[in-house]
Protein backbone atom coordinates (compact mmCIF):
# COMPACT_ATOMS: atom_id res chain seq x y z
CA UNK A 1 0.00 0.00 0.00
CA UNK A 2 0.87 3.54 -0.97
CA UNK A 3 2.30 5.68 1.83
CA UNK A 4 0.75 8.84 0.09
CA UNK A 5 -2.63 7.23 0.41
CA UNK A 6 -2.48 6.81 4.18
CA UNK A 7 -0.84 10.33 4.43
CA UNK A 8 -4.36 11.91 2.04
CA UNK A 9 -6.66 10.04 4.47
CA UNK A 10 -4.69 11.04 7.52
CA UNK A 11 -4.72 14.82 5.64
CA UNK A 12 -8.82 14.63 5.48
CA UNK A 13 -9.48 13.54 9.21
CA UNK A 14 -6.74 16.08 10.61
CA UNK A 15 -9.26 18.60 7.85
CA UNK A 16 -12.14 17.50 9.10
CA UNK A 17 -11.09 17.47 13.11
CA UNK A 18 -9.42 21.58 12.05
CA UNK A 19 -13.31 22.22 10.78
CA UNK A 20 -14.71 21.05 14.21
CA UNK A 21 -12.45 23.32 16.02
CA UNK A 22 -13.59 26.44 18.52
CA UNK A 23 -13.62 29.41 16.70
CA UNK A 24 -12.23 32.89 18.53
CA UNK A 25 -15.79 33.80 20.14
CA UNK A 26 -15.24 30.40 21.64
CA UNK A 27 -12.16 31.01 23.37
CA UNK A 28 -13.03 34.46 24.36
CA UNK A 29 -15.94 33.01 26.40
CA UNK A 30 -13.38 29.73 27.55
CA UNK A 31 -11.44 32.66 28.64
CA UNK A 32 -13.60 34.31 31.17
CA UNK A 33 -14.68 30.88 32.18
CA UNK A 34 -10.88 30.52 33.49
CA UNK A 35 -10.60 34.07 34.56
CA UNK A 36 -13.29 33.30 36.84
CA UNK A 37 -11.90 29.49 37.91
CA UNK A 38 -9.08 31.90 39.30
CA UNK A 39 -10.63 33.99 41.23
CA UNK A 40 -12.31 30.99 42.94
CA UNK A 41 -9.24 28.88 43.10
CA UNK A 42 -7.85 32.14 45.23
CA UNK A 43 -11.20 33.16 47.34
CA UNK A 44 -10.57 29.21 48.21
CA UNK A 45 -7.74 29.47 49.07
CA UNK A 46 -7.78 32.49 51.00
CA UNK A 47 -10.73 30.93 52.95
CA UNK A 48 -8.53 27.93 54.16
CA UNK A 49 -6.81 30.15 56.28
CA UNK A 50 -3.40 28.72 54.74
CA UNK A 51 -0.60 29.11 57.88
CA UNK A 52 1.05 32.36 57.92
CA UNK A 53 4.81 32.58 57.10
CA UNK A 54 6.87 34.06 60.48
CA UNK A 55 8.41 36.54 58.18
CA UNK A 56 4.51 37.22 56.73
CA UNK A 57 5.48 41.10 57.07
CA UNK A 58 9.22 40.58 54.63
CA UNK A 59 7.28 41.20 50.87
CA UNK A 60 7.31 37.99 48.56
CA UNK A 61 9.84 39.52 46.29
CA UNK A 62 12.41 40.69 49.17
CA UNK A 63 11.89 36.99 50.16
CA UNK A 64 12.45 35.55 47.10
CA UNK A 65 15.89 37.84 46.63
CA UNK A 66 17.10 36.88 50.41
CA UNK A 67 16.28 32.96 49.67
CA UNK A 68 18.27 33.24 45.93
CA UNK A 69 21.24 34.83 47.87
CA UNK A 70 21.16 32.28 50.37
CA UNK A 71 21.77 29.39 47.89
CA UNK A 72 24.26 31.41 46.41
CA UNK A 73 26.20 31.79 49.38
CA UNK A 74 25.50 27.93 50.39
CA UNK A 75 26.91 26.87 46.64
CA UNK A 76 30.30 29.62 46.90
CA UNK A 77 31.16 27.94 50.22
CA UNK A 78 31.12 24.91 48.79
CA UNK A 79 32.81 25.50 45.45
CA UNK A 80 35.49 27.22 47.15
CA UNK A 81 35.45 24.73 50.20
CA UNK A 82 35.50 21.23 48.29
CA UNK A 83 34.11 21.11 45.41
CA UNK A 84 37.11 22.72 43.27
CA UNK A 85 39.63 20.80 45.18
CA UNK A 86 37.74 17.83 44.07
CA UNK A 87 37.02 18.45 40.24
CA UNK A 88 40.89 19.31 39.77
CA UNK A 89 41.58 15.68 41.70
CA UNK A 90 39.58 13.61 40.00
CA UNK A 91 39.65 15.54 36.03
CA UNK A 92 39.27 11.83 34.14
CA UNK A 93 36.60 10.19 36.03
CA UNK A 94 34.19 8.79 32.98
CA UNK A 95 30.52 7.98 33.79
CA UNK A 96 29.69 5.41 35.85
CA UNK A 97 32.93 5.56 38.36
CA UNK A 98 32.64 6.62 41.75
CA UNK A 99 33.41 10.24 41.83
CA UNK A 100 31.85 10.98 38.39
CA UNK A 101 29.32 12.80 40.35
CA UNK A 102 31.22 14.83 42.17
CA UNK A 103 33.16 16.71 38.79
CA UNK A 104 29.54 16.85 37.89
CA UNK A 105 28.32 18.71 40.55
CA UNK A 106 31.24 21.17 40.75
CA UNK A 107 30.26 22.10 37.00
CA UNK A 108 26.77 22.74 37.94
CA UNK A 109 27.86 25.07 40.30
CA UNK A 110 30.19 26.86 38.36
CA UNK A 111 27.47 27.20 36.06
CA UNK A 112 25.10 28.47 38.83
CA UNK A 113 27.76 31.34 39.84
CA UNK A 114 28.12 32.67 36.37
CA UNK A 115 26.08 35.52 35.63
CA UNK A 116 25.60 36.38 32.15
CA UNK A 117 23.45 33.98 30.47
CA UNK A 118 26.17 34.08 27.38
CA UNK A 119 28.86 33.11 30.04
CA UNK A 120 26.69 30.45 31.19
CA UNK A 121 25.95 29.60 27.79
CA UNK A 122 29.86 29.20 26.93
CA UNK A 123 30.18 27.06 30.26
CA UNK A 124 27.37 24.84 29.33
CA UNK A 125 29.10 24.42 25.66
CA UNK A 126 32.43 23.28 26.98
CA UNK A 127 30.79 20.88 29.24
CA UNK A 128 29.28 18.99 26.31
CA UNK A 129 32.88 19.06 24.52
CA UNK A 130 34.01 16.95 27.78
CA UNK A 131 30.60 14.65 27.28
CA UNK A 132 31.95 14.42 24.07
CA UNK A 133 35.74 13.39 24.81
CA UNK A 134 34.34 10.93 27.86
CA UNK A 135 32.28 9.02 24.86
CA UNK A 136 35.25 9.25 22.83
CA UNK A 137 37.01 7.17 25.78
CA UNK A 138 34.40 5.00 26.43
CA UNK A 139 33.48 3.80 23.02
CA UNK A 140 37.04 3.01 22.49
CA UNK A 141 37.60 0.99 25.79
CA UNK A 142 36.41 -2.28 26.76
CA UNK A 143 35.57 -0.70 30.35
CA UNK A 144 32.86 -2.53 32.19
CA UNK A 145 29.42 -0.97 31.82
CA UNK A 146 30.56 0.43 28.34
CA UNK A 147 27.04 0.59 27.54
CA UNK A 148 25.73 2.55 30.24
CA UNK A 149 28.53 4.50 30.68
CA UNK A 150 28.12 5.96 27.32
CA UNK A 151 24.33 6.38 27.40
CA UNK A 152 25.28 8.47 30.36
CA UNK A 153 27.50 10.27 29.09
CA UNK A 154 25.00 11.29 26.07
CA UNK A 155 21.86 11.80 27.90
CA UNK A 156 24.68 14.52 29.72
CA UNK A 157 25.64 15.83 26.39
CA UNK A 158 22.12 16.29 25.48
CA UNK A 159 21.14 18.35 28.22
CA UNK A 160 24.08 20.31 28.43
CA UNK A 161 23.58 21.17 24.63
CA UNK A 162 19.88 22.17 25.67
CA UNK A 163 20.90 24.56 28.06
CA UNK A 164 23.49 25.90 25.53
CA UNK A 165 20.43 26.92 23.52
CA UNK A 166 18.41 27.82 26.02
CA UNK A 167 20.80 30.10 27.73
CA UNK A 168 22.09 31.56 23.94
CA UNK A 169 18.08 32.34 23.72
CA UNK A 170 18.08 33.76 27.15
CA UNK A 171 21.00 36.24 26.28
CA UNK A 172 20.77 40.02 25.78
CA UNK A 173 22.33 41.47 21.95
CA UNK A 174 26.23 42.50 23.08
CA UNK A 175 29.47 41.60 21.27
CA UNK A 176 29.71 38.73 23.40
CA UNK A 177 27.02 37.15 22.24
CA UNK A 178 27.83 37.16 18.97
CA UNK A 179 31.00 35.42 19.40
CA UNK A 180 29.20 32.57 21.69
CA UNK A 181 27.06 31.97 18.74
CA UNK A 182 29.38 31.63 16.05
CA UNK A 183 31.05 29.25 18.64
CA UNK A 184 28.25 27.13 19.21
CA UNK A 185 27.17 26.85 15.43
CA UNK A 186 30.89 25.69 14.94
CA UNK A 187 31.51 23.82 17.72
CA UNK A 188 27.85 21.59 17.04
CA UNK A 189 28.51 20.40 14.11
CA UNK A 190 31.82 18.94 15.67
CA UNK A 191 30.53 17.08 18.14
CA UNK A 192 27.38 15.90 15.60
CA UNK A 193 30.34 14.45 13.87
CA UNK A 194 31.86 13.01 16.95
CA UNK A 195 28.36 11.53 18.08
CA UNK A 196 27.98 9.91 15.08
CA UNK A 197 31.30 7.90 15.40
CA UNK A 198 30.39 7.35 19.07
CA UNK A 199 27.05 5.78 17.87
CA UNK A 200 28.99 3.39 15.55
CA UNK A 201 30.57 1.86 18.31
CA UNK A 202 27.50 2.07 20.41
CA UNK A 203 25.01 -1.00 20.36
CA UNK A 204 21.58 -0.51 19.03
CA UNK A 205 19.47 0.72 22.14
CA UNK A 206 22.18 3.63 22.31
CA UNK A 207 22.54 4.24 18.96
CA UNK A 208 18.75 5.83 19.50
CA UNK A 209 19.70 7.81 22.65
CA UNK A 210 22.98 9.06 19.78
CA UNK A 211 20.55 10.17 17.30
CA UNK A 212 18.13 12.08 19.59
CA UNK A 213 21.60 14.04 20.77
CA UNK A 214 22.42 14.58 17.12
CA UNK A 215 19.05 16.56 17.06
CA UNK A 216 19.96 18.52 19.99
CA UNK A 217 23.06 19.59 18.50
CA UNK A 218 21.44 20.52 15.48
CA UNK A 219 18.61 22.49 16.60
CA UNK A 220 21.49 24.60 19.20
CA UNK A 221 23.86 25.05 16.21
CA UNK A 222 20.25 26.25 14.07
CA UNK A 223 19.15 29.03 16.92
CA UNK A 224 23.05 29.84 16.75
CA UNK A 225 22.57 30.85 13.19
CA UNK A 226 19.39 32.73 13.85
CA UNK A 227 21.20 34.72 16.32
CA UNK A 228 23.59 35.74 13.50
CA UNK A 229 20.38 36.25 10.95
CA UNK A 230 19.20 38.91 13.36
CA UNK A 231 22.42 40.56 14.27
CA UNK A 232 23.08 41.21 10.66
CA UNK A 233 19.64 42.76 9.99
CA UNK A 234 20.70 45.03 13.14
CA UNK A 235 24.23 45.41 10.53
CA UNK A 236 25.99 44.33 13.77
CA UNK A 237 27.97 41.37 11.29
CA UNK A 238 28.47 41.60 7.57
CA UNK A 239 26.49 39.96 5.35
CA UNK A 240 29.31 38.19 4.03
CA UNK A 241 29.52 36.54 7.36
CA UNK A 242 26.18 35.44 7.55
CA UNK A 243 26.15 33.85 3.70
CA UNK A 244 29.61 32.43 4.99
CA UNK A 245 27.61 30.52 7.68
CA UNK A 246 24.07 29.49 5.97
CA UNK A 247 25.91 28.69 3.04
CA UNK A 248 28.16 26.03 5.22
CA UNK A 249 24.81 24.67 6.80
CA UNK A 250 23.55 24.22 3.04
CA UNK A 251 26.59 22.23 2.03
CA UNK A 252 26.60 20.12 5.08
CA UNK A 253 23.29 19.30 4.65
CA UNK A 254 23.94 18.18 0.83
CA UNK A 255 27.14 16.01 1.63
CA UNK A 256 24.96 14.25 4.54
CA UNK A 257 22.37 13.63 1.90
CA UNK A 258 24.99 12.21 -0.45
CA UNK A 259 26.47 9.78 2.17
CA UNK A 260 22.52 9.07 3.54
CA UNK A 261 21.80 8.27 -0.26
CA UNK A 262 24.36 6.00 -0.90
CA UNK A 263 24.39 4.14 2.84
CA UNK A 264 20.81 3.57 1.33
CA UNK A 265 22.10 1.96 -2.19
CA UNK A 266 24.03 -0.49 -0.58
CA UNK A 267 21.54 -2.10 1.16
CA UNK A 268 20.69 -5.19 0.40
CA UNK A 269 17.21 -5.73 -0.98
CA UNK A 270 16.25 -8.41 1.05
CA UNK A 271 16.57 -6.76 4.09
CA UNK A 272 13.65 -4.05 3.60
CA UNK A 273 11.11 -6.83 4.28
CA UNK A 274 12.94 -7.49 7.38
CA UNK A 275 12.95 -3.53 8.25
CA UNK A 276 9.13 -3.29 7.33
CA UNK A 277 8.07 -6.76 9.34
CA UNK A 278 9.50 -4.70 12.68
CA UNK A 279 7.71 -1.58 11.92
CA UNK A 280 10.55 0.32 9.83
CA UNK A 281 10.31 2.58 7.13
CA UNK A 282 9.39 1.09 3.62
CA UNK A 283 12.03 1.78 0.75
CA UNK A 284 9.47 4.05 -1.00
CA UNK A 285 9.02 5.74 2.14
CA UNK A 286 12.42 5.96 2.33
CA UNK A 287 13.59 7.66 -1.17
CA UNK A 288 10.71 9.97 -1.08
CA UNK A 289 12.15 11.05 1.90
CA UNK A 290 15.73 11.61 0.14
CA UNK A 291 13.47 13.35 -2.44
CA UNK A 292 11.97 15.41 0.04
CA UNK A 293 15.22 16.54 1.24
CA UNK A 294 16.77 17.35 -1.94
CA UNK A 295 14.05 19.04 -2.71
CA UNK A 296 14.07 21.54 0.58
CA UNK A 297 18.13 21.63 -0.07
CA UNK A 298 17.28 22.82 -3.48
CA UNK A 299 14.75 25.49 -2.14
CA UNK A 300 17.03 26.48 0.43
CA UNK A 301 19.49 27.15 -2.07
CA UNK A 302 17.54 29.58 -4.13
CA UNK A 303 16.29 31.02 -1.67
CA UNK A 304 19.85 31.85 -0.93
CA UNK A 305 20.70 32.66 -4.02
CA UNK A 306 17.76 35.36 -3.98
CA UNK A 307 18.83 36.83 -0.75
CA UNK A 308 16.49 35.11 1.52
CA UNK A 309 18.64 33.86 4.19
CA UNK A 310 15.82 33.35 7.27
CA UNK A 311 13.88 31.28 4.35
CA UNK A 312 17.13 29.42 3.44
CA UNK A 313 17.85 28.60 7.31
CA UNK A 314 13.67 27.33 7.03
CA UNK A 315 14.20 25.03 4.33
CA UNK A 316 17.55 23.62 6.30
CA UNK A 317 16.16 23.32 8.85
CA UNK A 318 13.54 20.80 7.35
CA UNK A 319 15.83 19.11 5.49
CA UNK A 320 17.89 18.17 8.27
CA UNK A 321 14.85 16.57 10.08
CA UNK A 322 14.43 14.59 6.95
CA UNK A 323 17.89 13.80 7.22
CA UNK A 324 17.70 12.88 10.97
CA UNK A 325 14.83 10.34 9.98
CA UNK A 326 16.87 9.14 7.28
CA UNK A 327 19.69 8.37 9.46
CA UNK A 328 18.15 6.41 11.98
CA UNK A 329 16.29 4.16 9.28
CA UNK A 330 19.66 3.38 7.62
CA UNK A 331 21.13 2.79 11.69
CA UNK A 332 18.14 0.01 11.64
CA UNK A 333 19.18 -1.63 8.84
CA UNK A 334 22.70 -1.70 10.11
CA UNK A 335 21.53 -3.43 13.12
CA UNK A 336 19.55 -6.18 10.94
CA UNK A 337 22.69 -6.71 9.04
CA UNK A 338 24.75 -7.04 11.87
CA UNK A 339 22.01 -9.52 13.16
CA UNK A 340 22.18 -11.41 9.83
CA UNK A 341 26.32 -11.19 10.13
CA UNK A 342 26.54 -12.81 13.83
CA UNK A 343 23.42 -15.76 12.49
CA UNK A 344 25.96 -16.47 9.66
CA UNK A 345 29.21 -17.09 12.66
CA UNK A 346 26.41 -19.09 14.50
CA UNK A 347 25.01 -21.14 11.65
CA UNK A 348 27.80 -23.37 10.77
CA UNK A 349 29.09 -24.02 14.07
CA UNK A 350 25.24 -25.51 14.39
CA UNK A 351 25.77 -27.55 11.58
CA UNK A 352 29.26 -29.23 13.05
CA UNK A 353 27.72 -30.06 15.97
CA UNK A 354 24.34 -31.77 14.49
CA UNK A 355 26.77 -33.29 11.90
CA UNK A 356 29.13 -34.57 15.21
CA UNK A 357 25.63 -35.99 16.71
CA UNK B 1 8.12 22.15 17.12
CA UNK B 2 7.72 25.41 18.75
CA UNK B 3 8.47 28.70 16.95
CA UNK B 4 10.94 30.76 18.53
CA UNK B 5 8.37 33.29 19.38
CA UNK B 6 6.54 30.30 20.92
CA UNK B 7 9.46 29.64 23.13
CA UNK B 8 9.58 33.19 24.10
CA UNK B 9 6.61 33.79 25.05
CA UNK B 10 7.01 30.10 26.87
CA UNK B 11 9.96 31.41 29.12
CA UNK B 12 8.15 34.53 29.99
CA UNK B 13 5.64 32.22 31.77
CA UNK B 14 7.72 30.15 33.30
CA UNK B 15 10.69 32.02 34.07
CA UNK B 16 8.79 35.52 34.56
CA UNK B 17 5.22 34.21 35.50
CA UNK B 18 4.29 36.76 33.25
CA UNK B 19 0.33 36.49 33.06
CA UNK B 20 0.10 37.99 30.15
CA UNK B 21 1.78 36.10 28.32
CA UNK B 22 -0.21 33.05 29.91
CA UNK B 23 -3.10 34.87 28.60
CA UNK B 24 -1.40 34.61 25.16
CA UNK B 25 -0.94 30.95 25.59
CA UNK B 26 -4.33 29.92 26.33
CA UNK B 27 -5.93 31.60 23.63
CA UNK B 28 -3.26 29.84 21.00
CA UNK B 29 -3.76 26.74 23.16
CA UNK B 30 -7.34 26.45 23.65
CA UNK B 31 -8.73 25.34 20.08
CA UNK B 32 -5.93 22.83 20.09
CA UNK B 33 -6.04 21.10 23.72
CA UNK B 34 -10.04 21.33 23.07
CA UNK B 35 -9.57 19.57 19.61
CA UNK B 36 -7.43 17.05 21.93
CA UNK B 37 -9.58 16.06 24.62
CA UNK B 38 -12.28 15.97 21.65
CA UNK B 39 -10.97 13.04 19.99
CA UNK B 40 -10.86 11.44 23.36
CA UNK B 41 -14.30 11.66 25.35
CA UNK B 42 -18.04 11.88 24.35
CA UNK B 43 -19.34 15.22 25.15
CA UNK B 44 -18.05 19.06 23.83
CA UNK B 45 -19.19 19.63 27.55
CA UNK B 46 -17.01 17.64 29.02
CA UNK B 47 -14.20 18.63 26.85
CA UNK B 48 -14.37 22.30 27.68
CA UNK B 49 -14.44 21.42 31.87
CA UNK B 50 -11.61 18.88 31.03
CA UNK B 51 -10.01 21.56 28.89
CA UNK B 52 -10.66 24.33 31.81
CA UNK B 53 -9.49 22.39 34.67
CA UNK B 54 -5.99 21.38 33.09
CA UNK B 55 -5.15 25.57 31.96
CA UNK B 56 -6.33 25.96 35.17
CA UNK B 57 -3.97 22.85 36.76
CA UNK B 58 -0.79 24.47 34.92
CA UNK B 59 -1.28 28.30 35.79
CA UNK B 60 -1.91 27.32 39.95
CA UNK B 61 1.26 25.21 39.21
CA UNK B 62 3.57 27.84 37.52
CA UNK B 63 1.94 31.16 39.15
CA UNK B 64 0.73 30.10 42.74
CA UNK B 65 2.99 26.95 43.90
CA UNK B 66 5.93 28.50 41.46
CA UNK B 67 7.06 25.01 40.63
CA UNK B 68 10.15 24.84 37.57
CA UNK B 69 8.25 23.73 34.18
CA UNK B 70 10.40 22.81 31.49
CA UNK B 71 8.01 21.76 28.48
CA UNK B 72 5.21 24.28 29.07
CA UNK B 73 3.08 22.58 25.92
CA UNK B 74 4.01 18.85 26.98
CA UNK B 75 2.83 19.65 30.52
CA UNK B 76 -0.40 21.00 29.11
CA UNK B 77 -0.78 17.99 27.21
CA UNK B 78 0.12 15.55 29.88
CA UNK B 79 -2.38 16.86 32.43
CA UNK B 80 -4.95 17.19 30.22
CA UNK B 81 -4.44 13.59 29.25
CA UNK B 82 -4.15 12.59 33.05
CA UNK B 83 -7.47 14.19 33.76
CA UNK B 84 -8.73 12.12 30.66
CA UNK B 85 -7.61 9.06 32.15
CA UNK B 86 -9.22 10.13 35.75
CA UNK B 87 -12.30 10.46 33.67
CA UNK B 88 -12.38 7.33 32.98
CA UNK B 89 -11.11 5.59 35.96
CA UNK B 90 -13.51 7.49 37.98
CA UNK B 91 -17.02 6.29 36.05
CA UNK B 92 -15.69 3.05 35.69
CA UNK B 93 -16.45 3.28 39.99
CA UNK B 94 -12.78 3.82 40.90
CA UNK B 95 -11.84 0.21 39.64
CA UNK B 96 -8.45 0.26 38.31
CA UNK B 97 -8.23 -1.16 34.54
CA UNK B 98 -3.97 -1.32 34.02
CA UNK B 99 -5.29 -1.16 30.16
CA UNK B 100 -6.82 2.78 31.38
CA UNK B 101 -3.82 3.38 33.46
CA UNK B 102 -1.35 2.77 30.28
CA UNK B 103 -3.53 5.08 27.50
CA UNK B 104 -6.86 6.93 26.77
CA UNK B 105 -9.54 4.92 25.29
CA UNK B 106 -11.56 6.22 22.72
CA UNK B 107 -13.93 3.59 22.34
CA UNK B 108 -16.87 6.61 22.56
CA UNK B 109 -14.66 9.38 21.35
CA UNK B 110 -15.91 11.77 19.33
CA UNK B 111 -13.31 11.13 16.32
CA UNK B 112 -16.30 8.95 14.98
CA UNK B 113 -18.15 12.44 14.67
CA UNK B 114 -16.07 13.74 12.04
CA UNK B 115 -17.59 14.12 8.66
CA UNK B 116 -15.36 11.75 6.13
CA UNK B 117 -15.70 10.24 2.99
CA UNK B 118 -15.40 6.77 2.21
CA UNK B 119 -12.03 6.13 2.46
CA UNK B 120 -10.76 8.41 5.08
CA UNK B 121 -13.93 6.95 7.22
CA UNK B 122 -12.67 3.34 6.09
CA UNK B 123 -8.87 4.56 7.55
CA UNK B 124 -10.88 6.13 10.67
CA UNK B 125 -12.29 2.58 11.15
CA UNK B 126 -9.04 0.42 11.15
CA UNK B 127 -7.39 2.61 13.57
CA UNK B 128 -10.15 1.98 15.96
CA UNK B 129 -9.57 -1.69 15.92
CA UNK B 130 -5.76 -1.25 16.57
CA UNK B 131 -4.20 -1.73 19.97
CA UNK B 132 -4.93 1.74 22.50
CA UNK B 133 -1.00 2.47 22.21
CA UNK B 134 -1.05 2.53 18.52
CA UNK B 135 -4.26 4.24 18.54
CA UNK B 136 -3.36 6.77 20.51
CA UNK B 137 0.30 7.66 19.30
CA UNK B 138 -1.83 7.55 15.91
CA UNK B 139 -3.88 9.85 16.78
CA UNK B 140 -1.19 11.89 18.66
CA UNK B 141 1.41 12.68 15.14
CA UNK B 142 -1.23 12.89 12.44
CA UNK B 143 -4.75 13.98 13.84
CA UNK B 144 -3.25 16.34 16.77
CA UNK B 145 -0.65 16.68 14.63
CA UNK B 146 2.71 16.74 17.13
CA UNK B 147 6.05 16.04 16.54
CA UNK B 148 7.92 13.03 17.92
CA UNK B 149 10.00 15.83 20.48
CA UNK B 150 6.35 16.90 21.59
CA UNK B 151 4.81 13.56 22.06
CA UNK B 152 8.43 12.00 23.63
CA UNK B 153 7.27 14.06 27.17
CA UNK B 154 3.33 13.33 26.85
CA UNK B 155 4.09 9.84 26.65
CA UNK B 156 6.69 9.48 29.43
CA UNK B 157 9.09 7.87 26.69
CA UNK B 158 12.43 9.04 24.68
CA UNK B 159 12.16 10.08 21.07
CA UNK B 160 13.59 7.14 19.89
CA UNK B 161 10.83 5.03 21.67
CA UNK B 162 8.37 7.06 20.27
CA UNK B 163 9.36 6.57 16.87
CA UNK B 164 9.32 3.39 16.75
CA UNK B 165 5.99 2.95 18.61
CA UNK B 166 5.13 5.39 15.52
CA UNK B 167 6.77 3.15 13.19
CA UNK B 168 4.76 -0.59 14.78
CA UNK B 169 1.60 1.41 14.78
CA UNK B 170 1.85 2.61 10.69
CA UNK B 171 3.06 -0.91 9.80
CA UNK B 172 -0.10 -2.74 11.87
CA UNK B 173 -2.17 0.19 10.04
CA UNK B 174 -0.87 -0.75 6.84
CA UNK B 175 -1.35 -4.51 7.31
CA UNK B 176 -4.64 -4.76 8.62
CA UNK B 177 -5.85 -2.14 5.69
CA UNK B 178 -4.14 -4.88 3.37
CA UNK B 179 -6.08 -7.61 5.27
CA UNK B 180 -9.65 -5.97 4.73
CA UNK B 181 -8.70 -4.78 0.84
Amino acid sequence: MRDEWLLQQFKKMNQAYRASAPTKADTEVAYTRFLRSIEQYDAATHESGSSQSLFFFVPQLARATIRGAAVVVVVVMLVVGTGAAMVSAFPNKLPGDFFYGVKLAAERAQVSLTFPAEGKARLELEFAGRRVEEMATIAGSSITNRDERLAEAVAKFRSHMEQTESQLKNAGRAQAVLDIAKTVDRKSVEYGAALERAGVEASGAIREDVRDAQDVAQSASIAAVTILLEEQREGRISLEELQRTVRAKLWELESALQVVAYRLATIPGDAYPEIEAVGGPTLVSLYQDVNTARGELEAGKDFFAHGGYDAALAHYRTGVGLLNHLTWATTMYDNVLAERKTAAVVTPEMDETESVE
Amino acid sequence: MRSFIQKIRDFRIIKLRDQDAYAEFYREEHAHIIQFVKSRVDRVELAEDLANEAFLEVWRYIFRERQAVQHLQALLFTIVRRLVIDHYRKRKGNEVDPEIMETVPDSRSMLKELELDEEAGSVRQVIESLRDEYREILTLRFVDELDIREIAPILNKSSGAVRVLLHRALSALRKEIGNRK
